[in-house]
């Protein structure tokens, strides 16, 4: 499994040419299924997305994607989510569908083969990815069963 | 465990959407029935910066999927938030004089206990008035005292029964607990 945090920050690299694209400024996700879409990345004074699906691997030291191409402008509403910030659930408050906030998501864990997402933290309460209701510019919402104690 | 929260608290809370997690609304008051207690809806102001302002659109009881500590629930913008037309005229109008902040309380023996500071409300479902935070005549003090299930409302005073005193707690913990008791004593 692989940790948000131990992504953010890496530079994404090129296998075809070796060349350094960019940073991950943040690790995109979408509810349904519960999934790792894209990564933002930023490249000059543009931000952009690599899709999740043309990450070749998650290194312990970069990101490497098959081609130069693989970072482009947001073209889809997954894409626009992700740059938005919509789609990216660290730093939002986590509110209860019963309206109580728990905090805001610090980290997340993902499987790096096919990028189905496991769960978000909030501090260091676990947040089944299964239970995970709603993601947008305010909050994460979660279903209060699916909090583990 | 009852959870209550005072009317003014839930003024101001962001209402967000359970499927998009956006903020789309906040609290701008509450609506409820004064005899029955049942809150009917929200009156609702827009969110943030420049825009802030009454929302035409109002959210009926009804639509809440709850209503929380930090905000108020509902599923989706575009089914729970409705427009004046399509809403009973009791949220979209409400009567600015049955408003009861600052009506006198009076018990049935004749004595003004205070006056009514704020509502109590009973959250978790889609809201119920279960009490009203009162300050006492000559005092800075303000007491809890639960909402009479036969109550009478004037507009300018609520009369409550002689032995509602002995309910009353200065603490909304305290005022859920003898919301039980009162309860059990009133159905009886």
């Amino acid at each position: 499994m692989t940790r948000f945090a131990d992504v953010t920050g890496k530079p994404v690299l090129s296998r075809d040419s070796a060349e350094q694209l960019g940073h991950v400024g943040g690790v995109a996700i979408a509810l349904d299924p519960p999934r790792v879409t894209s990564l933002v990345v930023k490249v000059g004074r543009k931000t952009g997305v690599v899709s999740r699906a043309d990450v070749t691997s998650f290194g312990p030291d970069a990101v490497i994607v098959g081609s130069d191409g693989a970072w482009h402008e947001p073209a889809t509403d997954d894409d626009e989510r992700a740059v938005s910030g919509r789609g990216v659930p660290v730093g939002k408050r986590v509110l209860t569908e019963g309206g109580d906030e728990l905090g805001a998501v610090a980290d997340g864990e993902f499987d790096p083969h096919d990028g189905a997402l496991v769960a978000l933290f909030a501090q260091d309460r676990p947040l089944d990815a299964r239970r995970l209701l709603g993601l947008g510019s305010y909050a994460l919402v979660v279903s209060s069963e699916g909090l583990r104690h | 465990m009852t959870a209550l929260m005072r009317a003014s608290d839930v003024r101001g809370l962001p209402v967000v959407t359970i499927t998009g997690g956006e903020d789309v609304a906040e609290i701008r008051d509450v609506v409820y029935h004064g005899e029955r207690g049942d809150v009917l809806g929200f009156t609702l102001n827009k969110r943030g910066g420049l825009l802030r302002g009454r929302l035409r659109e109002v959210l009926l009881a009804e639509d809440v999927g709850a209503i929380g500590r930090d905000a108020v629930m509902i599923e989706d913008e575009e089914s729970c938030l409705v427009a004046p037309r399509d809403a009973p005229a009791a949220v979209a109008r409400p009567e600015e004089d049955r408003n009861v902040l600052g009506n006198a309380v009076v018990t049935d023996a004749g004595v003004r206990l205070g006056t009514v500071t704020d509502l109590v409300l009973r959250v978790g479902g889609h809201g119920e008035v279960v009490g009203y935070e009162v300050r006492r005549e000559g005092s800075k003090d303000t007491w809890f005292v639960p909402r009479p299930a036969q109550l009478a409302v004037s507009g300018t005073a609520l009369m409550v029964p002689n032995d509602i005193e002995r309910y009353a707690r200065q603490d909304l913990s305290g005022f859920a607990n003898a919301l039980d008791d009162y309860g059990g004593t009133s159905a009886r």
